[in-house]
């Protein structure tokens, strides 16, 4: 009985009731938009999911800079872990505003400047990922890490206002400070959006959880077997394991 | 285990809603569509919009009436949007019709309760709008395909991660064995 109540008020739980919601309010309670008709619902997926890739940015670099301040490894594996599911949400951005780019404005992709800076925030997040891919292990590692992502974070600011300061077929912001009230939402259009945003941001730091355990699990054993000497028969399991997963 | 009843919570979310909404999306796919320019306008002696009509690439002519719940999203010359229902603009969709049939601007109609006599179909505009880039229709596997991609991602992910867990979990495994 505790198992099911605890599953049932779990975060995971509560993810996939609110990511449910935000479907039916998506595709049964919100009325079809005039002028893009049904297409217009794809806002309700790649706004959140955009807001989600630059949530993760700003993620990895606050990680990034309390690691160099603090040295501790929790500050690392917070920026890694955000990064990996950052450029999940990044490459997702850039796939749903190109689908939704063909029907209303005729092309898959224009180089203007939000798309263009939404691009290189994903190549930033690959960068990041590739350089602690490939770059030997160690502190050096993580601090040069670190700068890249802090570096990287730059970009965020300029894709948030890139539709305002450089007015192209991108629409300008609807949502938050900057928002110009003329083309804010409706309010049935503005609360699917709120409930979408929502569900898209649990979902992302239910991820970056899942994925940080797993990254403690991982560095945890690799600091066991450095500090422990695991007899070699042990060892061989564990690389032959690994080698057929 | 969290990672399996997360994807599982979700699939079942996701196969729940596509069994609900299969109904409404089959019947947004039938809604008929006529894509043309405006030809004719009848209004009353208040200047208010009744019926138009349309002829489709075929020549073919259909002719519209309007009621309170008619939907407008119109550009004029200048690309100025104007969305209302015909219930605040009766006056001004006649206005702007009149606009479009002189600019033979294409538009895109929605309609219901259509009846056909002697060739000529006659139905209720539920929307008319500026002419997309698409069809309406075909906006719906724009739709399909932003979904389908996303969810897939995400359970790739996830299923990326159950991988990793598992890599893991053995490791855990042989070393708890290797020190007993």
């Amino acid at each position: 009985m505790t198992k099911v109540i605890n599953l049932i008020v779990s975060p995971i739980a509560l993810s996939a009731v609110l990511m449910g919601t935000t479907l039916w309010l998506i595709f049964v309670w919100v009325p079809t938009e005039t002028n893009q008709g049904a297409v217009q619902r794809i806002l309700y997926l790649h706004v959140p999911i955009a807001w989600g890739a630059m949530m993760g940015i700003i993620v990895v670099s606050a990680g990034s800079f309390l690691y160099l301040w603090k040295k501790n490894e929790i500050w690392d594996r917070l920026a890694v872990a955000s990064a990996e599911v950052g450029v999940v949400f990044g490459g997702l951005a850039l796939l749903t505003g190109m689908i939704w780019a063909k029907p209303v404005w005729a092309v898959w992709w224009t180089g203007e400047a939000k798309l263009t800076t939404t691009l290189i925030l994903f190549f930033i997040y690959v960068a990041y990922l590739m350089f602690r891919a490939y770059f030997p292990p160690g502190t050096q590692r993580q601090r040069l890490a670190a700068m890249i992502a802090i570096i990287g974070a730059i970009d965020t600011p300029i894709i948030y206002f890139a539709a305002n300061l450089w007015s192209q077929a991108h629409p300008p912001l609807i949502t938050g400070p900057a928002a110009d009230s003329e083309s804010s939402l409706g309010t049935s259009l503005g609360v699917v959006l709120l409930a979408s945003t929502v569900s898209f941001t649990l979902l992302f730091i239910l991820l970056v959880k899942m994925r940080y355990e797993i990254r403690k699990s991982e560095d945890e054993i690799k600091h066991f077997k450095r500090n422990h000497q695991l007899d070699s028969a042990v060892l061989n399991n564990i690389s032959q394991a690994r080698g057929t997963s | 285990m969290k990672l399996f009843n997360y994807g599982l919570a979700l699939l079942i979310v996701c196969v729940g809603l596509v069994v609900h909404d299969l109904p409404s999306l089959v019947l947004a796919q039938s809604t008929p569509l006529v894509n043309g320019i405006i030809v004719g306008i009848e209004t009353n002696d208040n200047d208010q919009l009744i019926t138009f009509v349309v002829s489709d690439s075929t020549g073919t002519l259909t002719t519209f009436k309007v009621s309170d719940s008619t939907k407008y999203g119109l550009e004029n010359q200048a690309g100025d949007r104007w969305v209302t229902s015909h219930k605040d603009g009766s006056e001004e969709a006649a206005r702007r019709l009149s606009e479009h049939q002189e600019r033979f601007v294409p538009i895109t109609v929605s309609y219901s309760e259509a009846t056909e006599d002697s060739g000529q179909i006659t139905g209720i505009a539920t929307s008319v709008v500026d002419r997309e880039q698409g069809k309406l229709e075909t906006n719906l596997g724009y739709i399909f395909a932003v979904f389908a991609i996303t969810w897939i991602l995400f359970f790739a992910y996830i299923f990326y991660m159950g991988r990793k867990q598992k890599v893991v979990q053995y490791e855990i495994t042989q070393i708890k064995a290797s020190l007993k």
